[in-house]
């Protein structure tokens, strides 16, 4: 996954931003028809960002050759004491 | 020399050192354990670690030292005018006839001593304009990676990943584990704020932990962890304690929260935004079609209903329906293939459960096998006399062929 989805996202919803503020305007009917699909097209990838956008957790480690990350195991931290 | 009238053995002359000898007896015994209280005046805290100091009050001036062995577990540095209660032994120097207090502990009078140290530090970085507010960088808006540094067993961390998760999923964590309270736990959290600068992508670190009493947040009002959120070449947020505890770190900090909740909260706000942002854009776009179909339809039923116009009146409802059933369809889309993912994969499961021998075996057939693993399949396979074994749905048998017929 892209390091930096929420910046595709972003972009992707200024694209969306921008025929949203065309179709306000006055346009003719096949214009805003066209405008539409690409905009629904528009929307589904910011969804499909979603669906796909897990949330990465690493936690680092220190080895011998220096650092490392490695995943992180979100659900163990359930049960630790809340008063911790 | 003397004079002999001087001279009786009741009133010996003495010589310097002899008197010292005694005065430094007398007053080393009488005043071995004391307790004094006063302002310091004239204090030099020396590189040695030693610090030289005067108490004195209205009258009085006693000269004190504070060796460092007794002064490096004080968490605070000696002041002048500070008013402090010392505890220690008398001590006579003879060279120089003098004598001095040689304090085993140090405590100010009417302010904490954490509370002391904490002022001095708070000052002491003032001082350096580490406080000051143009210091303080924005926070990116969009990070690719926060970085934590945080206690995993701490109910901080979970609180942060919980309201990381629920905000959005787009930002990424990197937890860089680190002590938060004891021994060495300073030092954990310099080495992590260290190490996280070094891994690619991290935009902002977050520095937490959940609440506790003064001693248990000490470390977060240390010089070197204050240095260390100070010199951090990316902007740091601290959420240390709870909402009324402020650190040396809160203040360092580029950004301070409350809480490590209100933390995480802070750092995930931009994509937050931008979640509203597209929900507000699809509902626009939806809501900005449907309107323009009706207005178009709204004309058609105005002008003559001539053929190529109903036509286009047919065309625009398909548009229309197109419109509504969008979103529908992506959703059955979704289910439908995660269904059939499902569904196949069950077939497969038991086709090969029913290709494989298990399932035979069980129904009552066995296989037999000769002494090199070959499948005997018809008579000629074996000659009377071999060894072969059988296989069973459970255990297996050692057989030996007794005649071999072509038929039954």
């Amino acid at each position: 996954m892209s390091q930096s989805l929420s910046l595709d996202f972003e972009a992707t919803l200024t694209e969306l931003e921008k025929v949203v503020s065309e179709l306000d305007g006055e346009v003719k009917l096949e214009r805003a028809l066209e405008l539409f699909d690409r905009g629904m097209k528009l929307s589904f990838d910011c969804e499909s960002f979603l669906k796909g956008a897990e949330q990465k957790i690493e936690i680092l480690k220190r080895t011998a050759s220096g650092l490392t990350t490695e995943p992180f195991e979100a659900r163990l931290l359930e049960s630790t004491d809340k008063n911790q | 020399m003397h004079s002999p009238k001087s001279t009786s053995p009741l009133h010996p002359v003495l010589t310097v050192s002899q008197l010292t000898a005694q005065i430094r007896e007398v007053l080393e015994e009488v005043f071995e354990n004391v307790l004094v209280v006063g302002e310091v005046s004239n204090a030099k805290l020396y590189n040695s670690g030693h610090w030289y100091f005067s108490l004195k009050d209205k009258d009085a001036t006693l000269p004190c030292v504070c060796f460092k062995i007794n002064n490096t577990s004080l968490r605070f540095k000696l002041e002048d005018g500070m008013q402090v209660v010392l505890r220690g032994k008398l001590n006579v120097y003879p060279p120089r006839g003098a004598y001095q207090l040689v304090a085993s502990s140090i405590e100010p009078v009417g302010i904490g001593e954490w509370q002391l140290a904490f002022e001095q530090l708070k000052e002491k970085l003032s001082k350096e304009g580490l406080l000051d507010l143009e210091r303080k960088r924005p926070i990116p808006m969009l990070p690719r990676r926060i970085g934590v540094v945080t206690s995993t067993a701490g109910a901080a961390l979970r609180d942060i990943l919980s309201a990381l998760a629920r905000r959005n999923k787009l930002v990424n964590v990197v937890i860089a584990p680190a002590k938060v309270q004891g021994e060495g736990s300073a030092e954990d959290i310099v080495y992590a704020i260290k190490a996280l600068q070094r891994i690619p992508d991290v935009d902002v670190i977050l520095v937490a932990r959940g609440g506790g009493s003064i001693e248990d947040l000490w470390s977060f009002n240390t010089e070197i962890v204050a240095r260390a959120v100070s010199q951090c070449s990316v902007p740091v947020i601290s959420g240390v304690g709870h909402e009324t505890d402020i650190t040396i770190c809160d203040l360092v900090a580029d950004l301070r929260a409350p809480t490590p909740t209100a933390a995480a909260e802070l750092v995930a706000r931009g994509s937050a935004e931008l979640l509203d942002r597209w929900q507000g854009l699809e509902k626009r776009l939806l809501y900005r079609m449907e309107d323009r179909i009706a207005r178009a339809r709204h004309t058609l039923t105005r002008v003559d209903p001539i053929n190529g116009l109903l036509r286009y009146h047919e065309r625009l409802k398909r548009k229309q329906l197109k419109v509504l059933s969008y979103r529908d369809r992506i959703n059955h889309r979704m289910a439908h293939a995660l269904n059939n993912a499902q569904y196949k994969w069950r077939q497969n499961h038991e086709k090969l459960s029913v290709l494989g021998p298990q399932n035979v075996l069980s129904r009552g057939f066995s296989i037999l096998r000769k002494i090199d693993g070959q499948i005997v399949r018809t008579y000629d396979d074996v000659q009377a006399g071999d060894i072969i074994e059988g296989i069973l749905s459970q255990g297996r048998l050692k057989l030996r062929v007794e005649e071999v017929h072509e038929e039954r």
